[in-house]
């Protein structure tokens, strides 16, 4: 595994630690998070739990992420069809650039 | 006198506040009548003008709301537009120019989710009032999503033009009149509403309640209902399963609302029925745990708290005011677990700062005016 992946897997386990916080431990039993989990279809999340998501990931990784900015440029299918895949990736490619 | 039609969608949470209306509108000496679906009828006052568009919705609506329960957030909010909205407004446009013609009404008072009668009212040139039943969705809901704002303004804006309108932004919306059933201190002080924009409060008088109920089963001591309303009671099977393992032998009696097969062998302290006559049972209760759609206004009108388990997308939204409020206590519909849900009861049943900020909404509903304000609006707009 390069340092890119490695750092991957690694944004995951912290990402899925957050969503864990939020959606509770027995959801996250029944429905493993890996990068292809969808945040609508398989956690059926809410918009309220994605402000918290939001503010727990600005908590983790500072200003160097913006979540919300991201967010906000999304079309309405982008953000139906959201992934935990697509958040890790969008943290590593903030941190890359720092 | 005037007269005024009332455009209404095929769903009775919709329809029950206008009749409301209606009925003050018609003891003041105006002519009232309503154009919905013919399967709506027995929402409307008993013996009124009604036009029927056709004796059912488009087949498939139904099916199509419920199946945003199995959606969620955004992702049944799409299909609530896309597959409720949008093809009503196509629909029931033919039928209420055809009541126009006959009924020759002053003014419409046109639900916010019946796009037809806006439309129809700009094409006779007609004026017309928003009768809006969420609060939600008039308030800023896309702040953070603004593709998600233009997607639906896109949306609007083919529905104005295949009808020959030049589009608006917003034609859910009256420019002259928004009638609102909730109260300014419900939507929230914070933020700005046009002028024309009125909390009337819940109108809720006139809805006929012919439902048998146990009274006498009814103990002395708390009293919880629950209920997760009509359309979205068939996605209960987990909550409902929920709600009797965490209050079955708990000290309250707790009377619910739920379809017939979801809770076989209630316990003891349980009262299980597909239908209640709500407005009666009421001044008996304690506390609600509901889905959060006119049931929780209509438990914060007689000033009592609420658990609140949202299903689809506004009742999020709905619900969090009343939390903000400090009336309520969220839990997950689908992630609360028994000892949470038994937790957030008791929780509202006994630290009486719930109750309080029930009764000063409550106050603030009674002081909006209900159906006589809007009465009033409305004879101002004709």
């Amino acid at each position: 595994m390069n340092t890119l992946e490695a750092g991957k897997s690694e944004i995951l386990a912290s990402v899925g630690g957050l969503i864990e916080e939020i959606i509770g431990e027995e959801w996250v039993r029944e429905t493993p998070i890996t990068m292809e989990t969808s945040f609508a279809q398989d956690l059926e999340l809410e918009s309220i739990e994605l402000v918290a998501l939001s503010e727990k990931i600005q908590q983790r990784y500072g200003e160097a992420v913006d979540f919300p900015a991201w967010l906000s440029g999304m079309e309405l299918e982008q953000i139906i069809a959201l992934k935990v895949g697509d958040l890790v990736e969008h943290i590593a490619s903030c941190q890359s650039k720092t | 006198m005037s007269r005024y039609l009332v455009v209404a969608p095929p769903f009775p949470s919709h329809i029950y506040p206008t009749a409301s209306v209606g009925l003050e509108l018609e003891r003041r000496g105006h002519e009232v009548a309503w154009v919905t679906y013919g399967e709506q009828q027995a929402s409307v006052p008993a013996g009124a003008r009604f036009y029927s568009l056709a004796s059912s919705a488009p087949q498939g609506l139904v099916e199509d709301i419920q199946r945003q329960a199995g959606a969620p957030w955004l992702a049944g909010m799409k299909v609530f537009f896309e597959d409720v909205v949008a093809p009503l407004a196509r629909d029931m446009l033919p039928g209420v120019e055809a009541a126009i013609d006959d009924f020759r009404p002053d003014a419409l008072l046109v639900d916010q989710m019946a796009l037809a009668g806006a439309f129809a009212a700009r094409r006779r040139g007609l004026p017309w009032a928003t009768s809006s039943t969420s609060c939600s969705l008039i308030a800023d809901h896309f702040g953070p999503y603004p593709k998600v704002e233009a997607w639906l303004v896109d949306l609007f804006a083919g529905l104005q033009r295949e009808a020959g309108l030049e589009p608006v932004r917003w034609p859910d919306r009256s420019p002259a009149l928004v009638l609102l059933y909730t109260s300014r201190a419900y939507a929230g002080e914070g933020l700005e509403f046009p002028g024309h924009y009125r909390f009337v409060g819940p109108a809720l008088g006139g809805r006929a309640e012919a439902v048998d109920f146990p009274w006498e089963a009814l103990r002395e001591g708390p009293k919880v209902f629950v209920s997760l309303g009509s359309l979205f009671a068939f996605r209960g099977e987990r909550f409902f399963r929920i709600v009797r393992e965490a209050l079955a032998d708990a000290p309250v009696q707790v009377v619910v609302s739920a379809p017939a097969g979801f809770l076989p062998d209630p316990p003891a302290n349980f009262i299980v029925r597909p239908w209640v006559p709500l407005l009666q049972l009421l001044p008996k209760l304690d506390a609600l745990v509901t889905h959060a759609g006119t049931t929780l206004t209509e438990g914060l009108l007689h000033g009592l708290p609420s658990v609140a388990a949202p299903i689809v997308h506004d009742q999020g939204s709905f619900a969090q005011k009343a939390v903000e409020a400090g009336a309520a206590v969220r839990v997950g519909f689908n992630r609360v677990t028994a000892p949470e849900l038994r937790r957030a009861v008791f929780e509202v049943l006994e630290n009486p700062s719930y109750r309080a900020a029930a009764q000063r909404l409550q106050t603030s509903f009674r002081e909006a005016g209900g159906a006589p304000a809007a009465a009033s609006a409305l004879e101002a707009l004709a």
